[in-house]
């Protein structure tokens, strides 16, 4: 971490309003992003990021030098927006230790990938929210399986099982719109 | 963590993604800041004044300890035989002390003597209003008024000479 950035954060821990609007302006954009992920309209995504920077500002004494700031801010996020939506998700969720592996083939045919952002988007969207949270949390924000299970409060075996079936899901919807996309091109 | 090659694109795709966030997201962060950091000062001074009006209280109600260990003091009452015999006392020395009569005023003493003059309180509303003073009066004797400030009764009296 940066001294700049320590710096900066000694000083909103001293409760400097101008450094706590460097802070917000420097992480706000990182932020709203990890917010849209994980709810389903802009308006909730404001809401919850508003929430979590408060949360960020009062508890910013509990930060450890140790740990990465990014990825304690983008866990502040992301427990706000799970305790937004925490009923809406615990129903989602269920204990299911049949883990789905990809098969070989499928990792053959995801060997040239090439998707825009806008369409991962797409992609993701349409997974179940069990599924889509614990994919989102695992393999764009970068959370181990015991944090996920701790966050969501689910075994970590479900967090496994639940990440091979949203993997699988996602390859099955990527290929259809591969193939939805060559059939418009041909035709 | 192990990625597999599926799960690394699309980290990779994410890596440094950012939306901007509503410009007047910032005013409504800083704002519920402000609110928070005067909640907090303000229930700080109402904490104070109460715990500094807790300790005048338990000073003002704290004991103070005395420097010497209780007594149990018993009192006996007087029997009556002790009462009666103090009584027969006291009586006995009061008549036994001499009294001091005033020598009486001479002539020149009486007349020399300066008496405070009363305060002057009309009676006259009054008593007329009540009775008239011939029949207050049944002996004859009537108030009359002076020149002076002062009232004046006439006392009517008779005078046997023996010859």
């Amino acid at each position: 971490m940066d001294q700049e950035l320590l710096e900066l954060i000694d000083s909103c821990k001293r409760g400097k309003s101008r450094a706590q609007r460097e802070l917000y302006r420097r992480f706000s954009g990182m932020l709203f992003a990890v917010s849209l992920r994980y709810t389903n309209s802009r308006e909730d995504a404001e809401d919850v990021l508003q929430d979590a920077w408060v949360k960020i500002f009062r508890h910013l004494n509990t930060f450890s030098r140790n740990h990465s700031f990014e990825g304690w801010l983008r866990r502040i996020v992301v427990n706000t927006a799970i305790t937004h939506y925490r009923r809406q998700l615990k129903h989602a969720y269920h204990a299911d230790i049949d883990e789905v592996h990809a098969t070989p083939a499928d990792l053959e045919a995801f060997k040239d990938l090439d998707y825009t952002r806008e369409e991962l988007d797409q992609a993701i969207a349409q997974l179940p929210t069990g599924y889509g949270t614990v994919f989102k949390l695992y393999v764009i924000d970068g959370f181990r399986h015991k944090e996920i299970a701790e966050m969501l409060e689910i075994d970590i075996n479900t967090s496994k099982s639940q990440l091979s079936r949203a993997r699988k899901y996602l390859q099955d919807v990527l290929a259809h719109m591969s193939l939805t996309a060559l059939k418009t091109t041909e035709s | 963590m192990k990625f597999d090659a599926f799960e690394q694109y699309i980290h990779d795709q994410y890596q440094g993604h950012e939306v901007a966030a509503p410009l007047e997201m910032e005013a409504a962060v800083m704002g519920r800041l402000w609110r928070i950091k005067w909640a907090r000062r303000v229930s700080g001074a109402v904490l104070t004044l109460a715990v500094g009006a807790g300790a005048i209280w338990g000073w003002s109600e704290r004991s103070v300890p005395s420097d010497y260990a209780p007594v149990e003091v018993v009192q006996e009452l007087p029997t009556i035989e002790a009462v009666e015999a103090i009584e027969e006392e006291v009586v006995t020395a009061f008549a036994a002390a001499p009294v001091e009569v005033p020598a009486p005023l001479t002539g020149t003493e009486e007349e020399s003597r300066v008496w405070p003059r009363p305060v002057r309180v009309d009676p006259l509303p009054y008593l007329t209003a009540l009775l008239p003073v011939e029949s207050a009066c049944p002996e004859g004797h009537t108030l009359q008024s002076t020149e002076s400030a002062d009232q004046l009764w006439v006392i009517s009296a008779e005078v046997e000479v023996e010859h």
